[in-house]
């Protein structure tokens, strides 16, 4: 297969913890350093649809930002379905694997580096014989497991994924963790890398929790929500890292309005008191429930202070359900977290180790 | 600025909007009815001595006075403008009244804030054209003002009120002209009305100091919703007590209120203690309803400040002066003791069956004459301050010939107010008249008369109180606190650790018990050989914040196995109750003495700052309630009040042979967490819950300490 170096990200755990913004980091800067990085995924979801054509989102954020000129279904030959346990015949299955490794030495061609990012963990795809852990001897490449701790489960987690790939014959580069809290990143230090690497495991990076990129905007939410935005549009990419309901007193609203920096409030439209007292704190968002139309002066007092206001028509228990478990996505055009994605890596990865190691120091 | 400079000032601006030497109507109509039209009738109506100039493009004369097709083509000074124009034009208004050098405008037209996003964009804009020609602004969205000694009528509210010495400053235009209407049925004489309307320049505050230097105001009254600028209001109001009376009546103070105030004024009202707490260090006085308002401005403005608290009270019936004696007793008013001398005189010329202790019973059949003969002697007796005096109508009562003797006893002792209590309907009306109009602050029942006495009372103690303005310094570890909120910030947090948060109370002086933050066991056992045992371990999560009810919370831990084994218990049951909670590890802290628990904590107010919290801790603090409250910065006299005010007080003091306990270490406390949060305006939020106080001259720990920025 082909001799092109490569790196394999693949979940240690499960599958949202920041692949691919770690992808996009390593490919940005390696490229600043002036190679020519390509990307794959082998193996991509159904998320979205341009003239029809099925398309998986990150392949296109990938193709974009590092300006690729390979077509999206040769960067991911594969789009899984729903359902994808159903999607081939016994037949197609067996061509797969081929139709994988065309695709990759085509993309891989001329390139320096090539970062290929897997589907989830690495057992996702074994049905299909497409698994990250086979794959990546197929093409010759390393697997580098993307772990994230809160627990010392996380260790075991990491080893026995390290044992099974090994047997399967597979290189496996080691490990990097993202999202890692301070001053938890202590025992981190102190305890799991010690661990990991006595067991032969490298760790080549701790990256700190980044709400830049997790927080969603609240433009994300507005649309999540099929919110109708009536107010401070220009503020519709402020970040929202927590969810507060607002249903006491006001001056109780204050209190715990003040502890939770960079919030979105939800309440009634019909409690001018609770949207006044969030507006005097750090918030990025005021979701109103039930379609109840805020009076003209909190607009006025939002607008000043550039706090977008979100009317949706759901109850607040709905609207909580909703939101709750919403993450930032990294979007073609999203400047910012594109930015925050290569700041990343290059403050927090060992990339120059991973570059020789890669034999491209 | 030099104190010259700003009195003088000062004084421009006053006249320019009490006494100016002319007035420019812009939007003056020639159509009855119309706001812009009245304001110019009632201009000339009210006697105004100045030039008035009419102001529309189309009209050559308005109510016969020529009439300017704009402000430009006014050759004289204008000193005043009121603008009554449509909202879209103001701004264009404003840019000629400042070119023409117009030093004070009065916006009545609506259509800015109140409406919404476009309104406020409008009141941007004419704040700043203000600003730029050094012109002070009234309004908009106002009724305008009235002063009865200039005299000046630049309002749309037909009724000008006749002279007296309250000046009247209201956050509700609708109240004006309620107030005015009522005013004039009740004889009740003003300097100024002041209609605030939108407050976009000169607010509450601003008039207040004007209104010191009046001197034709003997009492300022205001109605507020909301303050605009707490931290200045906290700056000027004291001068201005300390000059004359100023009694407050604050709406919105209930939840319910809170709520309709909101959505009336677009803004925050403040929490209730706080305003209880910027009025009593600015000795404002506070009305609780707007009859108290003006019951406290009518009695202000006709009667002097008593020298103390002792009140007698002359009635002819024993049942309204014993509910007045009760009134006193609830207001804390002293029933006045009676000199030998003073007992003397009452029994000579008294009736036997009359009572000559107070409260003195001059009896049924008491003429007008009797009446005269009681006060006087009463009024004479140098133990008395004040006296109320209570007619119920009887066969032979004589009301108005009564009225008439108060009346003239009350020149008599200028130094002692006399508050007149006349029951009844029919029978008393025309004596009541007599009163008012000689002014004597006249009510159908005593616990009004007393109520209102106890608040002329307050505002003498207030004069009297000598103000410590000294607020202590101590000397701190600044610099410690700073690098520890600056690291804070920099991680985009804002609850600190407890570990942080004692770092910063320790770095200003408030002794902590040794603690340490540890990891994993190993970390917990080495931290607990160098604090010594016993120890308590407490888990450390921004997740957690009852840490004693997920079994988080392990106490006096005798050795290294116990340490182990409490470690391991924490985080199981923190795993257990709360497993997706970022576990930062265990505190591990050393076991102190137990002490009496007391809470020292702050909030910041969104209008006045710090306001700092005392009270009684433990378990009971939610059912208790037994807090109290200043503003920061502190005196140490305000600090020791904080702590002698509660009910809790007395426990701290000891009882049953029980020790005191350590008042000038809780003190101290205090203080220094005034000088805190004077010192690091992001500080939120304090809460020092438990803090261990131990017997006098041991000193106090700070258990539990957080600290909220922003």
């Amino acid at each position: 297969m082909s001799d092109v170096p490569s790196l394999y990200v693949v979940s240690a755990t499960r599958q949202s913890i920041g692949k691919t913004a770690l992808c996009l980091g390593l490919a940005l800067k390696f490229m600043e350093e002036g190679f020519n990085v390509g990307y794959f995924k082998p193996l991509g979801w159904h998320t979205a649809s341009i003239n029809e054509e099925p398309i998986d989102e990150d392949t296109l954020l990938m193709k974009e930002t590092l300006n690729l000129e390979e077509p999206l279904n040769l960067i991911t030959p594969i789009l899984l379905e729903y359902h994808y346990l159903d999607q081939y015949s016994k037949e197609e299955e067996g061509r797969l694997l081929d139709k994988v490794t065309e695709a990759y030495r085509k993309v891989a061609e001329s390139k320096d580096l090539m970062i290929i990012e897997a589907l989830h963990e690495p057992c996702l795809g074994v049905s299909l014989n497409l698994s990250a852990a086979n794959l990546a001897s197929i093409l010759n490449s390393n697997l580098l497991l993307l772990s994230t701790t809160y627990q010392d489960t996380a260790v075991d987690e990491i080893l026995f994924e390290h044992i099974c790939i090994t047997k399967m014959g597979t290189k496996c580069t080691g490990v990097i963790f993202n999202r890692v809290q301070s001053p938890i990143d202590n025992r981190v230090r102190k305890v799991i890398i010690p661990t990991l690497e006595k067991n032969g495991i490298k760790v080549w990076g701790l990256m700190p929790e980044s709400t830049t990129l997790t927080a969603p905007t609240v433009k994300e939410i507005a649309e999540s929500l099929n919110g109708e935005i009536i107010c401070g549009e220009k503020n519709l990419s402020n970040m929202v890292e927590r969810y507060l309901i607002g249903a006491m007193t006001q001056e109780s609203a204050i209190r715990y309005f003040r502890r939770a920096p960079r919030k979105a409030v939800i309440t009634g439209g019909d409690r001018p008191d609770i949207a006044l007292a969030a507006l005097e704190t750090d918030t990025s968002a005021l979701i109103l429930t039930g379609n109840l139309h805020p009076d003209v002066r909190v607009i006025a007092k939002a607008e000043k202070k550039g706090v977008p206001i979100i009317l949706v028509p759901y109850d607040t228990y709905t609207t909580v359900d909703r939101v709750k478990d919403l993450t930032g996505k990294i979007g073609v055009s999203d400047k910012k977290r594109i930015n925050e994605a290569k700041r990343l890596v290059s403050e927090y990865v060992d990339w120059k180790g991973l570059l020789r190691h890669l034999g491209r120091a | 600025m030099d104190q010259g400079g700003r009195s003088e000032r000062l004084a421009d601006i006053g006249k320019a909007f009490f006494s100016p030497s002319s007035v420019a109507v812009i939007g003056a109509s020639r159509s009855e009815g119309a706001v812009g039209h009245e304001i110019v009738r009632n201009l000339k109506n009210c006697g105004y001595t100045g030039k008035i100039f009419p102001i529309n493009p189309k009209a050559e004369k308005i109510l016969g006075l020529k009439c300017y097709h704009s402000l430009l083509d006014v050759e004289d000074n204008v000193e005043l403008g009121i603008v009554a124009v449509p909202a879209e034009i103001v701004a264009e208004v404003a840019e000629d009244a400042g070119k023409r050098g117009v030093k004070g405008l009065i916006v009545i037209s609506a259509g800015f804030k109140e409406i919404g996003i476009e309104g406020m964009e409008r009141e941007a804009d004419l704040l700043k054209i203000c600003k730029r020609y050094n012109m002070r602004l009234l309004g908009p969205n106002c009724l305008g003002l009235i002063n009865t000694y200039t005299p000046l009528n630049a309002s749309f509210a037909p009724k000008m009120p006749s002279r007296g010495g309250i000046a009247f400053i209201s956050q509700s235009g609708a109240l004006c002209t309620a107030i005015l209407d009522w005013a004039a049925e009740e004889e009740v004489g003003f300097s100024n009305i002041i209609s605030l309307g939108n407050m976009a320049d000169m607010d509450e505050t601003d008039f207040m100091e004007l209104l010191a230097e009046d001197p034709m105001t003997k009492v300022i009254l205001i109605y507020l919703e909301g303050i605009k600028d707490g931290r200045r209001f906290l700056e000027i109001s004291p001068k201005v007590t300390r000059k004359k009376p100023v009694v407050i009546l604050k709406s919105g103070v209930s939840d319910a209120g809170a709520r309709a105030a909101a959505s009336h004024t677009g803004s925050i009202a403040g929490s209730g203690v706080a305003y209880d707490a910027a009025f009593r260090k600015c000795g404002v006085l506070r009305a609780k309803s707007i009859e108290e308002l003006f019951n406290l401005g009518i009695a202000f403005s006709s009667q002097p400040i008593p020298k103390g608290r002792s009140v007698v009270i002359i009635t002819n019936a024993g049942g309204p002066s014993i509910v007045a004696a009760d009134a006193c007793s609830q207001h804390n008013l002293k029933m006045a003791w009676l000199s030998p001398g003073t007992i003397d005189s009452l029994r000579q010329g008294l009736p036997e069956e009359a009572s000559w202790t107070n409260p003195v019973d001059i009896l049924g059949d008491a003429l007008a004459d009797r009446y005269k003969f009681a006060l006087e002697t009463v009024l004479s007796d140098r133990f008395v301050d004040s006296a109320v005096v209570i007619l119920t109508p009887q066969a032979m009562t004589q009301p108005i010939e009564t009225a008439k003797q108060i009346v003239t006893i009350k020149s008599k002792f200028p130094e002692k107010p006399i508050l007149a209590v006349f029951m009844g309907g029919e029978r008393v009306r025309e004596a009541i008249k007599i009163l008012k109009k000689a002014g004597i602050p006249v009510y159908p029942h005593p616990e009004k008369a007393v109520s209102t006495l106890s608040g002329i009372i307050e505002y003498g103690e207030i004069l009297n109180r000598r103000i410590d303005e000294s607020f202590p310094t101590f000397d701190v570890d600044r610099e410690s606190v700073r690098r520890i909120i600056e690291r804070v910030k920099r991680e985009r947090r804002v609850n600190l650790l407890s570990v942080e948060a004692r770092q910063i109370v320790q770095a200003y002086g408030i002794p902590v018990p040794p603690s340490e933050l540890a990891q994993d066991v190993r970390q917990a056992v080495e931290a607990a050989n160098r604090i010594g045992y016993p120890l308590a371990m407490k888990i450390v999560s921004p997740q957690i914040l009852h840490k004693t009810d997920i079994g988080g919370v392990k106490l006096n831990l005798k050795s290294e196995e116990e340490v182990v084994k409490a470690f391991n218990e924490i985080m199981r049951n923190a795993n257990l109750f709360m497993p997706e909670a970022r576990i930062f590890g265990v505190e591990v802290q050393k076991m102190v003495p137990v002490g009496r628990e007391v809470i020292v904590g702050m909030n910041r107010d969104i209008q006045f700052g710090p306001l700092i919290m005392f009270g009684l801790g433990g378990i009971y603090v939610n059912i208790l309630k037994d807090v109290s409250f200043r503003l920061a910065p502190i005196s140490t006299q305000e600090a020791y009040e904080m702590i002698t005010e509660t009910k809790s007080y007395a426990l701290l003091r000891g009882v049953r042979g029980e020790k005191s306990a350590d008042i000038n270490a809780i003190t101290d406390t205090i203080l220094r967490i005034s000088q805190l949060s004077m010192d690091f305006k992001e500080i939120a939020e304090i809460d020092i819950n438990p803090l261990f106080v131990y017997e006098d001259n041991k000193g106090v720990l700070a258990l539990d300490v957080k600290i909220t920025i922003m």
